[in-house]
């Protein structure tokens, strides 16, 4: 699957939601939820198509949660249309809606059994085989023994499976999960990731995940939305989003990046060429999201790797610098580097696998990535967009650890 | 600390074991001490009415224990309209529980779950009552029963008794309510129960503690109500109405014996409702 296709498809799809509806597919139109003068979510257009597990991610108060409240109909909508296989349900009662919900505080009925929460979506709609029902999704979510006790009997992981399987076992066209696994430990975070995604695998229902998380959005979804403001940043596969960021809050929200003002300076087949405080760097064609001349060109910061001679590659960008700081984080070791003509630093993660010393402060150096890993925002927008989010400094810190699969997100803290 | 220090500073502390051990004792003791003596201090009225219960009294005073006899028991309803104050009393009293709970239960729901207009207002109005020197409350409701043409008896006493209750109620049910989450009732909500079903599953159950507590101290208010009574009672006795004349005359043991009748009958709901629940949490661990 090439970048460029599912780039086009993904904006087909965004871009005021014309693409025709899939039966099952929840489509949101011109989206609109005010509080009092507050536009909490601002006129959004998103299709989340049937049968996948789609991550909406973004900084709190970003209107994650208020969209998603809206879809599950705890939240009235000030504007727009909630399309479900077409059908425009905005205007339905909580009650008559066919989804669900996993609350954030799981909000279990702590004077019901497990097995009566479970049961408690079938008994209302009056469904046949209820026993049969709760009993099976209580196998799948590990929990058949503790059918008859309270929720207050329960762990925190196990209070959290008996959420899930409540919401499931009423098999709704579309399950909404609001940040589901925040009250978790790290280790348990990680089991239930995998297993929810097995889970939404094996019954073929859609999802739609809030979280502040970017490593757990990546994790977990097949398509990711970035939401910002209120709005649809860029939507798509997660490695679409690591690699090819369309905005400045994009690039840094999901990991960070390097963006280095640059000036458009002509092309060169598939490449365009810009001028970074004098030095050439090629970014390709298709990961260009800018109209505008002045661009912002980018990096991420493991792409990165630092020689102290030698000629480039053909196909490497090189810039140079001075090295300003490292520090070793164990799995790798960060440097800071002081671009040469320019106020701009950058940050290289750089793995510990060679046995060479660490580049002191004040070294020359050529900082050198492949040019397929640059790409250029435009130059309008803020740097600093997504950064410093405690919520993304924190799931980056976690992100070293070492037994985790090398995912996109794996790198050092960003400074 | 090294061996060799070891008797000097025990000699500059004046130690001695057996004032340590004596102040630990009492550390450990005297809190039972109080403890028991706060118990007594409780009980020993109602220890009274049990002894007098079974006095067989000197003259019309049932003052000093003077003989004891199973007469007063065995001859409940001896006295002249006593028995028939009683059962009034407890037909107002269940009435108006009954009738102050459901009234309660529905302003405090309201109160707790939903934002209008004049809510900070209405918040205080239903406490009103409850602030009222009840000499107060009970001159100006005779005028109101006289003015608008309500007779004094029975009816003025239960409506009168449900109108002061409702404030408990509220108090009791609204502190419960505001405890719960109220993500459960949207979780009800999301699992396709109506609001009449989310009250009657989610809501109502959970509420059930504090409805019960509101409408047992609604009867117990009502039962032993005196004052907004008296000046609305007309020719109607209730049980505290009779004690009360009584006492000019001469109060019979016989009020001693209901009196232990109600305080068993209060034990023995308390002892049955708290081996139930003992039960429940047993069966479902």
């Amino acid at each position: 699957m090439s970048i460029t296709d599912t780039t086009t498809e993904a904006t087909a799809s965004t871009v005021g939601g014309t693409t025709t509806a899939r039966d099952g597919d929840l489509q949101l139109r011109g989206l609109v939820k005010r509080y009092g003068k507050n536009t909490v979510v601002d006129h959004l257009d998103l299709t989340i198509p049937s049968g996948e597990l789609f991550a909406l991610l973004g900084p709190s108060g970003c209107g994650k949660t208020t969209t998603l409240r809206m879809v599950a109909g705890l939240e009235q909508p000030d504007g727009g249309q909630i399309l479900l296989s077409g059908t425009d349900i905005a205007q339905l009662r909580t009650f008559r809606r066919p989804v669900n919900t996993v609350f954030q505080s799981y909000a279990l009925f702590p004077h019901l059994t497990v097995f009566e929460n479970v049961a408690f979506g079938l008994r209302e709609r009056r469904k046949k085989d209820i026993k049969e029902k709760v009993n099976r999704i209580l196998e799948t979510v590990e929990l058949a023994s503790m059918a008859h006790r309270k929720p207050a009997q329960l762990s925190g992981g196990q209070q959290q499976r008996v959420a899930l399987a409540r919401a499931i076992v009423n098999e709704p066209q579309v399950l909404l999960l609001d940040e589901p696994l925040g009250a978790l430990d790290m280790k348990l975070r990680r089991q239930m990731q995998y297993q929810i995604k097995q889970i939404q695998a094996e019954l073929g229902l859609t999802f739609l995940h809030v979280t502040h998380d970017q490593e757990e959005a990546m994790t977990m979804a097949d398509k990711i939305a970035v939401m910002n403001k209120g709005r649809i940043e860029q939507m798509g596969a997660p490695e679409e989003l690591y690699e090819s960021p369309r905005t400045a809050f994009v690039a840094n929200f999901l990991g960070s990046s390097n963006l280095l003002h640059a000036d458009v300076r002509g092309s060169e087949g598939d490449f365009v060429v810009a001028d970074v405080a004098g030095q050439s760097v090629r970014i390709p064609r298709d990961r260009i999201h800018s109209t505008n001349a002045q661009v912002f060109v980018g990096v991420r910061p493991e792409k990165v790797h630092l020689v102290e001679d030698g000629a480039p590659d053909s196909s490497e960008n090189e810039i140079s610098g001075v090295v300003l700081d490292s520090s070793y984080i164990g799995i790798g070791t960060e440097y800071v580097v002081a671009v040469t003509g320019m106020d701009d630093t950058m940050k290289a993660f750089v793995q510990n696998h060679s046995t060479a010393r660490r580049l002191a402060p004040g070294t020359p150096v050529k900082l050198r990535w492949h040019r397929d890993h640059t790409f250029a925002l435009d130059g309008n927008e803020d740097p600093h967009a997504g950064e410093g989010s405690p919520v993304g400094a924190d799931t980056r810190a976690v992100s070293i650890d070492p037994e985790r699969p090398a995912a996109p997100a794996n790198q050092g803290p960003s400074a | 600390m090294s061996v060799s220090t070891a008797p000097e500073s025990s000699a500059r502390l004046n130690y001695s074991p057996l004032r340590e051990r004596t102040a630990a004792f009492f550390g450990r003791h005297i809190i039972r001490v109080i403890g028991a003596l706060a118990t007594v201090y409780l009980l020993l009225p109602i220890a009274v009415i049990v002894v007098m219960s079974l006095n067989k009294p000197a003259g019309r005073y049932n003052f000093t224990f003077n003989e004891f006899t199973l007469d007063n028991w065995t001859n409940m309803c001896g006295p002249y309209g006593l028995c028939d104050s009683v059962a009034l009393s407890l037909q107002i009293a269940l009435g108006a529980a009954l009738a102050a709970t459901i009234i309660g239960v529905l302003a405090a729901y309201a109160l707790t779950r939903f934002r209008f207009r004049g809510q900070g207002m209405a918040n205080i109005l239903v406490l009103l009552p409850m602030t009222m020197p009840e000499v107060v409350l009970g001159a100006s409701l005779l005028t109101l029963y006289v003015n608008v043409g309500i007779p004094l008896g029975p009816v003025a006493i239960l409506l009168a008794h449900i109108m002061f209750c409702i404030s408990f109620v509220i108090i009791v049910v609204k502190a419960r309510l505001a405890m719960l989450d109220p993500s459960l009732t949207e979780a009800a909500a999301d699992l396709y129960a109506t609001p009449w079903r989310t009250f009657r599953r989610v809501t109502l159950p959970l509420a059930a503690p504090g409805i019960l507590a509101g409408a047992v101290l609604a009867f117990a208010l009502s039962l032993d109500d005196f004052i907004i009574t008296n000046f609305n009672s007309g020719n109607a006795m209730t049980f505290p109405m009779y004690v009360w004349g009584a006492a000019k005359r001469g109060v019979p043991p016989q009020v001693n014996v209901i009196a232990v009748v109600i305080f068993l009958v209060v034990m023995a709901l308390a002892v049955t409702m708290s081996i139930v629940a003992t039960v429940r949490a047993n069966r479902s661990r």
